[in-house]
């Protein structure tokens, strides 16, 4: 379980590439829901939102409800 | 006469397997060594049953996940959220990508590695990203409810795993009513004996020839003389149950025992005749299990291709905590005996290229076991036919 804070001396982008590499479907979870947070538009926050939920769902990670409610608020998941 | 030879290539005539002991002929050659006849006893005798795939202690824990190629199908065995066993298609509903490819735990939804379209223990759609473009993970023609994984129709008997792939096969307590019965004093608990319980053996032959000589007891004083030292020929009986399963059975069944004299408890509440009865039965198609007062086993025939067959052993005992030295004594033994039969089963494949080679003749004592067998392989074959999926 990593619950880390995300590093401002390395990127979030760089920061999910190496989850990527590490198959690390839980961080790579709570990695896009930062980037959700961060987003400027309603859909580059969806999109990265939908990301960190297949993710969520992928590692049973306590956010998936919240990240659900979030799309499905926007039209983007199935009620 | 060798004009009909050459037409059993093709389709092999099979009136001669039909006839009653006494006259009738084994199996045509091609049955062993023609991958079109292979093609059609995969259908016929295989995919149209209930067949072995796995042991459910394979998947021990919710959300275990192996993945199996059983006759060129993909699956996946998985022991879903609620810890009931259950078998898919190992196939993503999108572009037809692999799920599951190695065998692991699955934390929460399976994602196809592919699209990340999301699937449940259960085999559910939960989710499909980006399916209605970026961000948007619905789209009004994408009914999840249509697009969850192909289940195979499965049910769990003995730790064993048995599927029927075309889903044509009569219930599961239908269909096997009469093996179920037979040995209903023994439904307790199976638990596996471990690491040493379990070994596979890959044998160089049809997969039917294991079957053959699993169910006969002809041949234990010649290829089993240790064996028939202390289980001899004339204390065995042939059990012929015809369209079901054959076997044979022992009426001198003799406890192992350690140097200490310690043994293996008994199954509870078994009637007198199994203190010294064990029998063995070759459950058709690919189930051979044997079943004794303090342990029991099961292989399971995996045909690989008309002249390989991977044969998969587990024992099983009564009790979670039987003495471990004793187990491994116990399957060092059988592994003995089953590997005593690999020079016969090997050789019998390797006769049967002969083309001069008629099916064999039957002894009408002794083979019983392997003549039904055999019947019923034909008359699967030919109803096969007859239904209209001659090549
Ligand atoms: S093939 Fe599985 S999601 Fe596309
Ligand atoms: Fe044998």
């Amino acid at each position: 379980m990593s619950h880390e804070p995300v590093l401002n001396t390395v990127s979030l982008d760089e920061q999910i590439m190496l989850a990527h590499e590490n198959h690390d479907a839980h961080r790579l979870s709570y990695l896009y829901e930062q980037g959700a947070l961060r987003a400027d538009t309603v859909d580059s926050a969806c999109f990265l939102a939908t990301q960190a939920y297949i993710f969520a769902l992928e590692s049973d990670h306590h956010n998936q409800d919240r990240l659900r409610q979030f799309l499905i608020k926007h039209g983007r998941e199935q009620g | 006469m060798l004009k009909e030879r050459f037409l059993t290539m093709s389709t092999t005539v099979l009136y001669e397997v039909h006839k009653p002991i006494e006259t009738a002929k084994g199996l045509p050659n091609a049955h062993y060594i023609d991958p079109n006849t292979f093609d059609e006893e995969k259908q016929a005798l295989l995919f149209n049953q209930w067949t072995g795939l796995a042991t459910a202690q394979d998947v021990p824990e919710a959300g275990d996940a192996q993945p199996i190629t059983f006759l060129g199908l993909p699956l996946l065995l998985l022991r879903d959220k609620t810890g009931e066993v259950r078998v898919f298609q190992n196939t993503c509903r999108h572009r037809g990508m692999i799920l599951v490819t190695e065998a692991r735990k699955i934390e929460g939804a399976i994602r196809c590695p592919y699209h990340s379209w999301c699937y449940s223990t259960e085999g559910k759609l939960v989710s499909t990203p980006h399916v209605g473009g970026p961000g948007h993970n619905r789209h009004k023609d994408i009914a999840r409810e249509d697009l969850g994984l192909i289940e195979i129709r499965s049910h769990v008997w003995r730790d064993i795993v048995w599927i029927n792939v075309n889903e044509n096969a009569a219930p599961f307590e239908t269909a096997m009513a009469s093996a179920m019965e037979r040995w209903k004093e023994f439904e307790a608990p199976l638990y596996h004996g471990g690491a040493e319980s379990k070994f596979e053996l890959h044998v160089n032959c049809n997969w039917k020839l294991a079957v053959e000589n699993y169910c006969e007891s002809y041949h234990l004083p010649w290829v089993h003389p240790g064996l028939n030292s202390y289980s001899r020929l004339e204390d065995h009986y042939n059990i012929e149950k015809p369209g079901q399963y054959s076997g044979q059975g022992t009426l001198v069944y003799q406890q192992l025992k350690s140097d200490s004299g310690e043994r293996f408890p008994d199954f509870a509440n078994l009637s007198k005749k199994w203190d010294t009865s064990a029998e063995y039965l070759a459950i058709y198609p690919n189930v051979l299990l044997g079943t004794h007062r303090d342990h029991a086993f099961a292989i399971i025939l995996v045909p690989e291709s008309p002249e390989k067959t991977v044969e998969k052993i587990h024992l099983y005992y009564p009790t979670s905590d039987t003495p471990e030295a004793l187990r491994i004594k116990n399957a060092d033994q059988w592994k003995l005996v089953f590997e005593e039969d690999i020079m016969v089963v090997e050789g019998m494949q390797k006769g049967r290229h002969g083309v001069a080679f008629d099916g064999g003749k039957f002894s009408p004592v002794m083979d019983g076991p392997t003549h039904c067998f055999h019947q019923w392989a034909a008359q699967q074959v030919t109803d096969w036919r007859q239904t209209s999926h001659e090549p």
